[in-house]
């Protein structure tokens, strides 16, 4: 296993983290799950980086992947034959991260943040996170997404007015 | 490559970063072990109900030679008598012989007058 490739694995990891915890709509249980599947990937030899884009863009396309997998596999296992199949009842998340009083620690502005993002079309979500969250270039976010620069762009500058315009529109937050 | 800074922006972007400084709070501690391969892969215990499911389904499947066999074997047709033989015989009209008294046929009740006239019903 390439040792530079193992260490540039380890600085990215809680940005990894934050974008797995994106792909699989904040649930921190599912968000590990979907980033030790990543890794298990990577150490398989079944995701190899071939130089083509940066490695930030392909591990993340890796873990965008493995999370789209994640949630069919969750599709799956909700209905009845998968129930009967899998021999188990519908999953709870019993060690979903974080605990409540890391939510109450939660800042506001971020709970707000979060709820008006998911109320955006998930490509205009996306791209925002990662060039805002991730400081990626759109053409990066673009590669990542496989969807065209132009693409990219008219769901950043979309996406960014509509937000910005909804997190004016909402009351402001009590501070004591 | 990203367009120029909007001066709007940066109110989006210290909101990302807030976020992304909480997220890097809760994420994982990094592990070696995320890199390495499992010795062997686990296997899900088998359901309890699969053995008897597939012993059962196995003796069915056994059995249906024997189930198939113990059938009652279908007679040949031709041995047997004939069902309906005066089908074969010249028809003749039913009711030939048959007399009927038509004084019978044309009785009436004595409430027939309660009736309308149209209902008047008469069995010829």
């Amino acid at each position: 296993m390439n040792s530079e490739l193992s260490r540039q694995l380890e600085t990215l990891h809680p940005d990894a983290f934050g974008w797995a915890l994106h792909c699989v709509a904040g649930d921190y249980c599912r968000a590990e799950e979907v980033l030790s599947n990543a890794y298990l990937k990577y150490a398989q030899g079944k995701a190899q980086f071939a130089g083509g884009s940066s490695f930030k863009t392909w591990w993340f396309g890796v873990i965008r992947f493995t999370a789209q997998e994640d949630l069919r596999r969750t599709k799956f296992r909700q209905t009845l034959l998968g129930r009967l199949l899998e021999h188990l009842p519908l999953q709870q998340n019993t060690l979903a991260r974080p605990t409540p009083s890391q939510h109450l620690e939660r800042r506001e502005d971020t709970t707000m943040l979060l709820q008006q993002l998911s109320l955006l079309p998930p490509r205009q979500a996306e791209v925002l996170h990662l060039v805002f969250y991730q400081d990626l270039t759109i053409a990066e976010a673009a590669a990542l997404m496989g969807i065209s620069l132009g693409s990219a762009r008219q769901h950043y500058e979309r996406g960014k007015h509509r937000l910005r315009a909804n997190l004016k529109a909402l009351p402001e937050p009590i501070t004591l | 490559m990203n367009p120029p800074n909007d001066p709007d922006d940066h109110l989006l972007r210290e909101r990302f970063l807030q976020q992304r400084a909480e997220d890097h709070a809760a994420a994982p501690a990094w592990s070696a072990r995320f890199l390495r391969v499992p010795a062997e892969t686990t296997r899900r215990p088998q359901p309890v109900w699969l053995w008897p499911a597939a012993a059962a389904a196995a003796c069915a499947l056994l059995a249906l030679p024997f189930v198939m066999k113990s059938a009652p074997p279908r007679a040949d047709l031709s041995s047997l008598p004939p069902l309906l033989p005066l089908v074969t015989e010249p028809s003749t009209p039913l009711l030939q012989n048959t007399s009927f008294d038509l004084a019978l046929t044309n009785s009436s009740s004595p409430t027939d007058f309660l009736l309308p006239t149209h209902l008047n019903i008469q069995i010829l």
